[in-house]
């Protein structure tokens, strides 16, 4: 996973789950993370230059 | 009159019987309590119906109207609302066994609304988990079966106000919409679902999914009634500091059959990859039919749009994730599977990747604001598939078989990252006789010309007298 290191990995998990690491749901997750880090990486080929986060405001 | 004409009949029609003395609220209230006991064994959209609550209501409403006193359209008017949306006096579950006890003691601003306008709060939808799921299969109380063929999903996450909607067991709903949920279930049961813009409704009293992009979204059975609904709950609210100060039109002024000057364009050819054929063929028959209404149809690319879902995905992930924090920790194993694991996912992604997805945002919304200088709406299918059988793992496209859960949403998901108001109208049926949505979209706080073109639509068709035999 794009800038996720095994250590911070590892932290998260812990934090996460304690002493527990369901295999199964860990996969599930891996995997949607990894599909969305990379569709997020090739819709920032754009140029992000000057743009800031702003929410959806109405007004 | 005879029961089946009111069920049926729209929230303008069943107003007008309403005032004329030729049926009462407290009759049809009663008759859809009776209907909705042996209804919901089959299609399960109601958690809770307010029996009691509903009665008292709808006897008030009649002898204000003998008196004399009008509130409008929805006096009188028996209207579902979302599980994830408060009721005083009701519980509101969100569909969680986490929450299976959560009485509430107040309204959210939206079903005060609807109470000021008359309408008669009949029962609590089932829904996704939290209404975070585009399917409504995951729920405490069971999955939300759908009305034209109950071993199908209705869509989610509102999938019990869509399937209450048009099994006729009420006259509207309150659903919400955080990426698809409210027009999701409206294209798979065959009923109007209308996000407004971000900011239009009132968020207060939700149980939030995703404060930056959740929105309350009326559901229908048609395009005027929609309307008529949104109209009752939009405007400012001091509970809500991202609602707008901006005035509230009158929207049943906006529907008109004429679309001569209305420029519309096309958003079609992106996810060609996963678009049903029965789909992709019914909706360009309604593209033509809304150019023989008047209007000027063009097609229109957006780059990367194919890549918008995902960063709506990711917004919604963090936010859910931070909302759902105490419960993770607390009571994990009370969560439903899925649900759980979409909440864990929030867990893996950093604030960079989070602003990045912001930023990302803003770029949308200038190539959004760019399309929008050249037309007023844009349109493209709801979903990109039809609705499948209830636990289905993979479904067939275009001879490879893949899990459809990741892209139902993804026609939609654009459209809450943006806050633009989009609604989903009936636009004909497959084969085999399931309903598919037209997904038409407009500029922010233009919610006007969205119900202008759907309404147009809406009444050059026969969809909307097709119903469910349930």
């Amino acid at each position: 996973m794009a800038e996720m290191t095994p250590d911070t990995l590892e932290r998260i998990i812990q934090e996460v789950y304690g002493s527990e690491i369901p295999e199964e749901r860990l996969r599930v997750i891996s995997r949607t993370v990894t599909q969305t880090l990379e569709a997020l990486e090739k819709a920032s080929e754009v140029d992000l230059e000057g743009l800031e986060p702003a929410p959806p405001h109405a007004d | 009159m005879d029961p089946r004409k009111v069920r049926q009949g729209s929230i303008k029609e069943v107003s007008t019987w309403i005032r004329n003395g030729e049926v009462s609220s407290t009759e049809i209230v009663e008759d859809l309590i009776e209907r909705s006991e042996r209804v919901n064994e089959k299609i399960n959209s109601y958690i809770s119906v307010l029996e009691k609550d509903a009665v008292s209501a709808a006897r008030r409403a009649d002898e204000e109207i003998r008196s004399g006193k009008s509130r409008g359209p929805l006096h009188g008017i028996p209207i579902s609302v979302k599980d994830i949306i408060a009721v005083r006096g009701s519980i509101t579950s969100a569909a969680s066994k986490i929450l299976a006890e959560n009485l509430t003691d107040y309204d959210a601003t939206s079903v005060e609304h609807l109470r000021e306008a008359g309408a008669i709060i009949i029962g609590k939808n089932n829904c996704h988990e939290f209404a975070y799921g585009p399917t409504a299969e995951d729920s405490h109380y069971g999955p939300c079966r759908n009305p034209w063929n109950p071993e199908l999903i209705t869509g989610g996450s509102s999938g019990g106000s869509a399937s209450a909607v048009a099994a006729c067991l009420c006259y509207g709903s309150l659903g919400t919409d955080t990426g698809g949920s409210g027009r999701i279930p409206s294209s798979f049961c065959g009923t109007v679902g209308f996000k407004p813009t971000y900011g239009r409704v009132s968020r207060f009293g939700l149980i939030p999914l995703s404060w930056s992009l959740d929105h309350v979204s009326p559901i229908a059975r048609t395009v005027e009634d929609a309307a008529i609904l949104l109209e009752a709950i939009a405007g400012k609210d001091p509970k809500d500091p991202t609602s707008s100060e901006k005035p509230v039109p009158r929207y049943q002024s906006a529907l008109s059959s004429d679309l001569k000057r209305m420029r519309v364009g096309v958003l079609g050819k992106y996810l060609e990859e996963c678009l049903d054929q029965e789909v992709r063929r019914t909706v360009e028959t309604a593209v033509e039919a809304i150019r023989e209404l008047g209007a000027s149809v063009s097609e229109i690319s957006i780059p990367k749009i194919e890549h918008s879902a995902p960063v709506a995905n990711m917004l919604i992930a963090c936010e859910a994730t931070s909302i759902h924090e105490k419960w993770l920790k607390e009571r994990r194993g009370d969560y439903q599977p899925s649900v759980r694991t979409r909440l864990e996912v929030g867990y893996f992604y950093s604030a960079n990747h989070y602003i990045k997805a912001l930023r990302l945002r803003e770029w949308f919304r200038r190539e959004f604001d760019r399309v929008f200088k050249g037309v007023d709406v844009l349109l493209s299918p709801t979903c990109p598939i039809l609705p499948f059988k209830i636990g289905e793992e993979t479904i067939d496209v275009k001879g490879t078989k893949k899990d459809p859960r990741p892209f139902i949403a993804n026609f939609v998901r654009i459209h809450n990252l943006l806050g633009l108001p989009a609604l989903s109208v009936p636009c004909g049926f497959s084969s085999g006789g399931l309903p598919i949505g037209l997904q038409i979209a407009g500029r922010l706080f233009d919610e006007e010309a969205v119900l202008k073109v759907a309404y147009a639509y809406e009444q050059s068709q026969p969809w909307k007298d097709r119903l469910p035999n349930i």
